[in-house]
């Protein structure tokens, strides 16, 4: 895949990233580059076709909670709720990704149901190329979302 | 009188999701089924105004579904809600008799519209 193209589909990773957390829960998140500390929780899933790669989504647990509490619309959520809902939410990302990546490069990809559990994402030896995008929230909490190749 | 609404998403949170967006409306959401093969056996039982159908789901998937759900019902009103943006989805869609196609996440206004929109067919 050449620059240019390589560029657009990163410009376009941004933008679904931003675009969607607004929409669904209605919280905005900004690019800055930042450090997961403390509780995180990982959403991931592998692109498959003729672009091949896992894309995950490392959350703070705050603000993955945060998130669950908005579009459930209550303040008290359990553990199964914030799974299921990092799930959900990662989904119309990943839909609204493969969509994008069709506009530019007109090549299908299609994607596994997301996997979740608490912790960083750890890479196997085999995925060496890391593409991370960073983000803070108005309440400091960070995300990072990942591609790897 | 409100209009009755089944659901068929594999995801919980969509359920409650729908539940918030449709209260205080004239659409109410009467049953919630999690697969495709739950939304066959519930539909005859329930007979509901429209259906909300999510398109990937473990199992039968929503196309299916909804291709069976027609041959079965064929007044059944199905509304195809994906996170997928194909255009070869929207068309399949409205190949099998599909009433509107929404892409997550959703928007009240737009939800709304799509069921009104659905009734008036």
């Amino acid at each position: 895949m050449n620059n240019i193209k390589e560029k657009q589909i990163q410009t376009m990773f941004d933008m679904v990233m931003l675009d969607i957390t607004k929409q669904y829960t209605g919280i905005v998140l900004c690019r800055r580059d930042t450090l997961m500390t403390g509780d995180v929780c990982t959403v991931y899933t592998k692109f498959e076709g003729e672009y091949s790669a896992t894309v995950a989504l490392c959350v703070d647990l705050a603000l993955m909670t945060r998130l669950t509490q908005r579009v459930m619309q209550q303040d008290m959520v359990s553990e199964e709720d914030v799974e299921e809902f990092a799930k959900e939410y990662f989904n119309i990302i990943c839909g609204r990704l493969v969509a994008g990546f069709f506009q530019i490069t007109k090549k299908v990809l299609n994607f596994q149901i997301p996997s979740f559990y608490i912790g960083k994402y750890f890479a196997n030896d085999c995925e060496k190329n890391w593409r991370i995008l960073s983000y803070i929230s108005d309440q400091n909490e960070c995300a990072q979302f990942m591609c790897i190749t | 009188m409100s209009k009755s609404v089944m659901v068929v998403d594999d995801s919980r949170i969509m359920h409650i999701q729908l539940k918030n967006l449709l209260a205080d409306t004239e659409y109410s959401v009467v049953v919630c089924c999690k697969s495709g093969e739950e939304a066959l056996k519930m539909y005859p039982q329930v007979n509901p105004d429209l259906v909300t159908m999510d398109i990937l789901m473990p199992g039968m998937d929503g196309l299916e579904t909804t291709k069976h759900l027609l041959d079965e019902n064929p007044n059944a009103r199905v509304i195809m809600i994906s996170s997928l943006a194909y255009d070869d989805t929207i068309n399949e869609s409205d190949k099998i008799g599909a009433k509107e196609f929404l892409y997550k996440p959703l928007d009240r206004d737009k939800l709304i519209d799509a069921f009104n929109k659905a009734l008036e067919d």
